[in-house]
C-alpha cells in the first residue's frame, strides 16, 4: 500500500542517484587533466638528463674543472668514438650509456642519446670530426617525446672539427 | 489519534505525488554544485604556460646552466673582459651603444662594436630561439654601494627569469676600448665616487639575466 503511495520513489532515486555519479565520475576524471599542462612525464627523467649534461660539461669532457664549457677536442672526439683516450677524466669500459651512469646500475634501464650540433641547427644533425666522424653517440634513434637537456660548449682545438662555428649546442636525450 | 479517511489517503497520496522528482532535483542540484566547483578552481588558478611546474623548472634550469656555460666560454677567450672595458668616455657609455644609459640594445649592436664576440654568442644561444637577455655589471664604488652598469639591455624581465654570474678581474694597466692607448686608471670607470683611493686589481661581476619572451 505505502508502496503504492510513493509509485515513483525507486525509478527517480535511480536517476537522481546516476545523475549525481554520473558528476562525480567526471569530476574525478576531470581534475588530472586540469593538471595535465604542467606535467612533464617522468620527473626523474628531467633529473638525469640534466645531471648527465652537466657531468659532460663540467667534468668528464672540459680541459680543466675550473673552465666548465670548453671541451678537450681530444677527449670529446674518444669519447664518441667510445674509447678512453689520452688523461680524460672519463673511463669508457664498454658504451657512452654505461659512463654516464644512465645503463645499467638502476631499478628502470634508461636510454640516453647524446649530440653535439650548430647553435642554429637541431641534434638530428651533429657535427662532425676532421675524419668525418659525427659527434653523437649513445642509442639509436631517440623518440621525440624524449626528454631534452642542452648545453652550450665550445671545443679547444677547433681544427679537429669540420665546422666553422666557435660554439656548438650538447644535447642529452634521456627516453 | 483521529481515525483513517479516504480523503487522509487522498491527501497522503497527493503529498508523496508532489515529491515524486525530489530526488532527481537533489541530484542536478549536487552534480551543479560539483561541476561548478571545479569551474571555479579553473577561474581562480592562472592556468598559463608561464605558471609554476616541474617542465618550466626544467626551463629554467636549462636556461641557467646555458647563461653559465655563455659566461665561462666568454671569459675562456676573454671576450668577457673586452667587453666590459668597451668603454667610450667621451660618449659616456659603451662604445657604439644606442641606448642612453650607455648599454646595448642587443647581442648584434655589442658585437659591431668591436669588442670580442659575446654578444654574438648570446644572441646565438637565446636571442634565436625567442629568449630575452640582459646583462649588467655590478661593482662597488668607495662607499660599499653596489652600483649596476647595465650592458645589454633588453627590457625588464619576466617573474621567471633567472640570473647567472662570473666575475671578471680589472688591473691597472688594462686597456680600456681595445686597440686604444688609454689605461684603464686613466678613466673614471667602474671607479664612480672613488676617484683617487681606487685600487688595483680590482674586480667587477658581470650578470646575465635570461627570460622568455
Amino acid at each position: 500500500m505505502i508502496d503504492e503511495q510513493r509509485g515513483q520513489t525507486t525509478l527517480d532515486f535511480a536517476i537522481g542517484a546516476s545523475v549525481f555519479l554520473l558528476a562525480v565520475g567526471f569530476v574525478v576524471a576531470f581534475i588530472p587533466s586540469m593538471f595535465e599542462p604542467f606535467r612533464g612525464g617522468d620527473g626523474a627523467l628531467f633529473i638525469v638528463a640534466d645531471r648527465t649534461a652537466g657531468y659532460l660539461v663540467e667534468d668528464a669532457l672540459v680541459y680543466a674543472v675550473s673552465e666548465p664549457a670548453v671541451l678537450d677536442a681530444g677527449c670529446t672526439i674518444a669519447f664518441f668514438s667510445q674509447s678512453s683516450g689520452d688523461d680524460c677524466r672519463f673511463e669508457m669500459d664498454g658504451e657512452i650509456g654505461a659512463v654516464v651512469g644512465v645503463h645499467g646500475s638502476q631499478p628502470v634501464d634508461r636510454s640516453v642519446n647524446i649530440t653535439v650540433h650548430e647553435l642554429s641547427a637541431g641534434p638530428a644533425t651533429p657535427i662532425e670530426t676532421e675524419d668525418g666522424e659525427p659527434l653523437t653517440g649513445g642509442d639509436p634513434d631517440p623518440p621525440s617525446d624524449a626528454v631534452v637537456s642542452s648545453r652550450v660548449v665550445t671545443i679547444g682545438d677547433t681544427s679537429r672539427i669540420a665546422s666553422e662555428s666557435a660554439e656548438f649546442r650538447l644535447t642529452v636525450r634521456v627516453w | 489519534m483521529s481515525r483513517w479517511t479516504p480523503a487522509d489517503r487522498d491527501r497522503e497520496r497527493n503529498r508523496t505525488t508532489d515529491r515524486g522528482q525530489a530526488h532527481t532535483l537533489e541530484a542536478f542540484v549536487a552534480a551543479l554544485l560539483l561541476v561548478s566547483a571545479v569551474l571555479f578552481a579553473l577561474q581562480a588558478t592562472a592556468v598559463t604556460p608561464l605558471s609554476a611546474s616541474t617542465s618550466n623548472q626544467h626551463i629554467e634550469n636549462q636556461q641557467r646552466g646555458e647563461a653559465n656555460d655563455v659566461l665561462a666560454i666568454a671569459a675562456e677567450r676573454g671576450d668577457l673582459e673586452a667587453a666590459v672595458l668597451c668603454w667610450d668616455e667621451s660618449q659616456g657609455g659603451f662604445n657604439g651603444s644606442s641606448l642612453p644609459t650607455g648599454a646595448y640594445s642587443d647581442g648584434i649592436e655589442q658585437d659591431t662594436a668591436g669588442c670580442g664576440s659575446f654578444g654574438a654568442m648570446l644572441e646565438e644561444t637565446f636571442g634565436d630561439r625567442q629568449v630575452a637577455y640582459s646583462v649588467h655589471i655590478i661593482y662597488q664604488n668607495s662607499t660599499a654601494q653596489t652600483k649596476r652598469q647595465p650592458l645589454i639591455s633588453m627590457g625588464d624581465p619576466s617573474d621567471s627569469a633567472v640570473a647567472a654570474s662570473r666575475t671578471v678581474p680589472l688591473f691597472a694597466n688594462d686597456r680600456v676600448l681595445a686597440g686604444e692607448q688609454t689605461r684603464l686608471d686613466e678613466t673614471s670607470l667602474y671607479q664612480e665616487d672613488r676617484p683617487d683611493q681606487m685600487s688595483y686589481p680590482t674586480q667587477v661581476t658581470v650578470e646575465v639575466v635570461v627570460w622568455r619572451m
